[in-house]
């Protein structure tokens, strides 16, 4: 016997899927508001040509990572690699590096004004070759984002039977044929979800494009957004960027489907045999070294250097405090209000499945498919045209928040929730506690490690977003991440040394909290 | 006086086995993971055509004994030799791959990746296609597959997969074919049938067959002769009938179906015992104490005296009555009696003894 769901639950979850629904469907409004215009717009040659470029830094990005990551998961797992456990951590770090830091890093080291110039400067050396552009966002996108894949690919080699491989053994196939026609066939789905995962970081990073003016759709919405009057162009172009995320996602939801490799039997899990590297040690150790210099040691001591600059030219600790207040603030109010608003719709989703929480439920992953940059613009033509006493006021930038990272915190409170068994809830109905009463009392306190773990990562992930707080925070809130933002385009490298770092101390948080829950479909919003 | 009374026949016939040639044999393994000594010494011959199985408890080393054999392990010491070539030795090594022997898995290791026709061709090298399709042809319908070829793995019923296993393992026709634990994945109703199955594939295909198990009553039904390892090492290597009623070991009598030991002492052409003297050949320096096996099956009890041992439980098991006999030492006896003879408990009884020969081992000091 099975009620409906109570109105305590559907009411809330509905209200929360339609405010999801709210910038893409607000996006279209504003659009087809342009009528002729917006067609126009989108079949002008510029338009092509940004999206060639997006495409093309998505694919370089992606294939890039890839090249990187295999090689690094299968060496840090499978190999007598030495000091692999050492390799197996560093190499997962560079992860908490924000992507607009690490644009920062690159600008900071090897832009004009920046670290190497400053060292070849006796020597009379102006300029140094030009970082901006597709060189700079392709190489700090790529130096950031591999890790996504090789956590992935990680993953799949530790799930990977050995009886697989033994049984290509005793059917007469040797260690080189096994690896190609079991183990490789075998990583591919991680290969697979791990490069899609970069190539959607990728299409919607801001950070890394922007500072390194690679005019991919984040970077030209930004732009038409503050420089022209008419805003309709970056309503066009987010609407084809919105295109190329959901493209990406359906094509991942496909390939997933398509290729799942069960374990067909249960088993005691062995690990697999190690590889003897032999002579090959030494490349693998540079190739690992080369890695962990470039994507953890190079960013770091930049920032070190630009902190103990900033010490000795000013003298006191550039002032942060005020940025890091509003972050903290912000972070906190989004944390609360996402978790709270996340509670109904699971709930929903898990203890009253049917076609009407399915919908309500995959609806409130609307924000796993919009780039920030496009959920903070719809919410900016929504506040100037319909809720203007909202615009560039905290509600409103906490709504962004709302949207963007209800996802992972769907994610946490689902999995907490599931923990909690309905015999208990059902057990406390008997006692006499309403619906309410029985949430109060038994599932939320039960749930609660996961509930809190969900707010962490969104608080967490909020003080490192940048551009829903850049177009939507209030006048004068500036917060950690913007002030990385406006510090490095400004030149003032100096300035913006502390706020990262203290960005990358949240970040890493994150990113520990993340891999102690082991959500690998969260991984895509850091 | 305690009634007891036992009888003796002459010693039971085993039918010899049938002259032979080894497929796989081992020389003096002994293998160890880091200070762990998994398999000390051991020697054993696996005869072309017989169905052997290694009977141990979980830990014991008898999957190794399989690995050591298909090659996914190296022996520490000794020797391995299949068809009479030597594949591990101190410095001789042959790789799985060379070494034509097929596994059956545990977990079947069946390949997610590849429909069913394609794991049963995938150990199929240097065939044509057709040749390799007609070969697929004849494996499915020898494991009762015809028609499944293009499922996958995850869309076939345990027993399904288990009959790919063998197929894909068969398929290559392999010299020996080794099963890891082949039945412990199924449920209990299927097991029976699918061993049956496998049996009579194993059978009709004439394949030498090595496979491990852990229970006693499928390493005796299956198996031509069977192995009983204990920590690595093993403790006889027999027809189940051999390992049954002459068990080489205490080990082996009380692994192998259930046995009470009764403590006597060593005399002049016999041991003597609480329930009585049991004549033995075996000459044991008079003096000695030993213990005598008893199958519950060996002993009857008959309803008599107020004196006597006295029954303190029974257990109803469908086809029999197991009683447990108190004596007046305080010893337990078990006894397995038809399941429509019912007697009460605490009745006093005649305990007869009915041995065909008997077996009895030395109490060693450690105990």
């Amino acid at each position: 016997m099975r009620s409906g769901p109570p109105a305590l639950f559907w009411a809330p979850a509905l209200v929360v899927a339609m405010a999801m629904l709210l910038p893409p469907a607000y996006l279209v409004i504003r659009t087809i508001g342009a009528g002729e215009e917006a067609v126009n717009l989108l079949w002008q040659e510029r338009t092509g040509q940004v999206l060639l470029r997006t495409i093309l830094l998505a694919l370089s990005v992606t294939a890039t990572t890839v090249t990187i990551a295999v090689p690094l998961a299968w060496l840090t797992v499978r190999t007598d690699l030495p000091l692999r456990r050492l390799w197996s951590v560093l190499t997962v770090l560079p992860l908490v590096i924000p992507s607009y830091v690490g644009g920062f890093v690159l600008v900071a080291a090897l832009g004009p004004r920046g670290m190497l110039q400053q060292v070849f400067a006796p020597l009379g050396v102006e300029r140094l070759p030009d970082i901006y552009g597709f060189p700079g966002a392709w190489l700090a996108l790529s130096l950031f984002s591999y890790p996504y894949i090789l956590l992935s690919v990680r993953a799949a080699i530790w799930g990977l039977d050995p009886a697989l491989e033994e049984a290509s053994r005793s059917l007469g196939w040797g260690p080189r044929a096994t690896f190609f026609k079991v183990t490789l066939r075998h990583l591919q789905p991680a290969v697979g979800a791990g490069a899609l995962l970069v190539a959607l970081y990728t299409l919607s990073d801001f950070g890394a494009v922007s500072l390194l003016q690679f005019d991919s759709f984040t970077r030209q919405i930004y732009v038409q957004y503050q420089g022209s009057f008419d805003r309709t162009l970056a309503a066009v172009f987010s609407l084809v960027l919105v295109a190329l995320t959901v493209t990406v996602l359906v094509t991942e939801a496909k390939v997933r489907g398509a290729h799942k490799y069960y374990r067909s039997g249960v088993g005691a899990a062995r690990a697999g045999a190690m590889i003897k590297l032999g002579r090959w040690r030494w490349p693998a150790l540079a190739f690992c070294g080369a890695v962990v210099f470039f994507a953890l040691l190079v960013p770091l001591s930049v920032l070190v250097f630009w902190l103990v600059q900033g010490l000795v030219v000013t003298k006191t600790m550039p002032v942060v405090w005020n940025a890091a207040l509003h972050s903290i603030l912000a972070a906190a109010l989004a944390a609360s209000i996402t978790v709270v608003m996340a509670l109904p719709v699971t709930v929903l989703a898990v203890r009253y499945p049917g076609w009407f929480s399915t919908v309500l439920e995959r609806l409130s992953y609307t924000g796993f498919a919009l780039p920030g940059i496009v959920i903070a613009l719809s919410l900016v033509f929504f506040g100037i045209r319909v809720a203007y006493p909202f615009y560039q006021t905290l509600a409103m930038l906490i709504f962004a928040y709302m949207v963007l990272f209800l996802p992972q915190a769907l994610g946490a409170t689902r999995s907490s929730l599931l923990q909690v068994s309905p015999r208990l809830e059902e057990a406390g109905r008997g006692l006499g506690y309403s619906v309410p009463g029985v949430l109060a009392r038994i599932t939320i306190p039960l749930a609660r490690p996961g509930l809190l773990a969900g707010a962490a990562l969104v608080f967490l992930t909020v003080m490192k977003e940048l551009p829903a707080t850049l177009l939507l925070s209030p006048i004068g809130f500036d917060t950690l991440a913007t002030e990385v933002w406006s510090a490095t385009n400004e030149g003032l490298f100096a300035q913006a040394a502390v706020p990262a770092l203290l960005l990358i101390a949240a970040s890493s948080a994150a990113v520990a909290l993340l891999l102690s829950q082991e959500k690998k479909g969260n991984l895509s919003k850091l | 006086m305690v009634n007891i009374e036992i009888m003796t026949e002459a010693r039971l016939t085993v039918p010899e086995a049938p002259s032979h040639t080894a497929v796989v044999r081992l020389e003096g393994i002994s293998k160890s993971f880091g200070s762990n000594a998994v398999i000390s010494d051991l020697s054993l011959e696996v005869r072309a055509g017989e169905l052997l199985s290694l009977l141990g408890s979980s830990g014991c080393g008898k999957t190794t004994v399989l690995r050591l054999i298909a090659g996914f392990e190296r022996p520490d010491i000794g020797q391995i030799y299949v068809s009479g070539q030597l594949v591990a030795g101190e410095k001789e090594w042959q790789p799985p791959e060379k070494r034509g022997i097929g596994m059956v898995f545990q977990d079947y290791a069946l390949f997610p990746h590849l429909t069913v026709a394609q794991n049963m061709s995938f150990g199929l090298r240097g065939l044509t296609p057709p040749a390799r399709r007609s070969r697929v042809q004849d494996v499915m319908q020898l494991v009762g597959l015809q028609g499944l070829g293009n499922r996958f793995p995850h869309e076939l019923s345990g027993g399904q997969q288990q009959r790919v296993a063998l197929a894909r393992a068969l398929a290559p026709s392999p010299k020996l074919v080794l099963l890891d634990e082949p039945f412990s994945n199924l449920d209990t109703d299927l097991r029976a049938q699918v061993r049956m199955e496998v049996e009579r594939i194993l059978r009709d295909t004439r394949t030498t067959a090595v496979f491990v198990t852990h229970d006693q009553e499928e390493a005796m039904a299956m198996g031509d002769r069977v192995g009983i390892l204990y920590r690595g090492r093993l403790e006889q290597l027999g027809t189940p009938e051999e390992v049954y009623h002459w068990p080489a070991t205490r080990f082996v009598a009380d692994f192998v179906g259930q046995a009470d030991f009764l403590p006597g002492t060593a005399m002049a052409g016999g041991i003597s015992t609480e329930i009585g003297d049991f004549p033995v050949s075996r000459q044991w320096p008079p003096g000695d104490v030993v213990e005598v096996m008893l199958r519950p099956d060996d002993v009857q009890l008959f309803p008599d005296s107020a004196e006597g041992p006295e029954i303190i439980a029974r257990q109803f098991r469908g086809s029999e009555n197991l009683y447990t006999v108190l004596l007046p030492s305080g010893k337990q006896l078990h006894s397995s009696q038809p399941s429509t003879l019912v007697l009460p408990l605490h009745t006093r009884v005649k305990v007869k003894v009915e041995l065909s020969h008997i077996v009895a081992f030395a109490v060693t000091p450690t105990g």
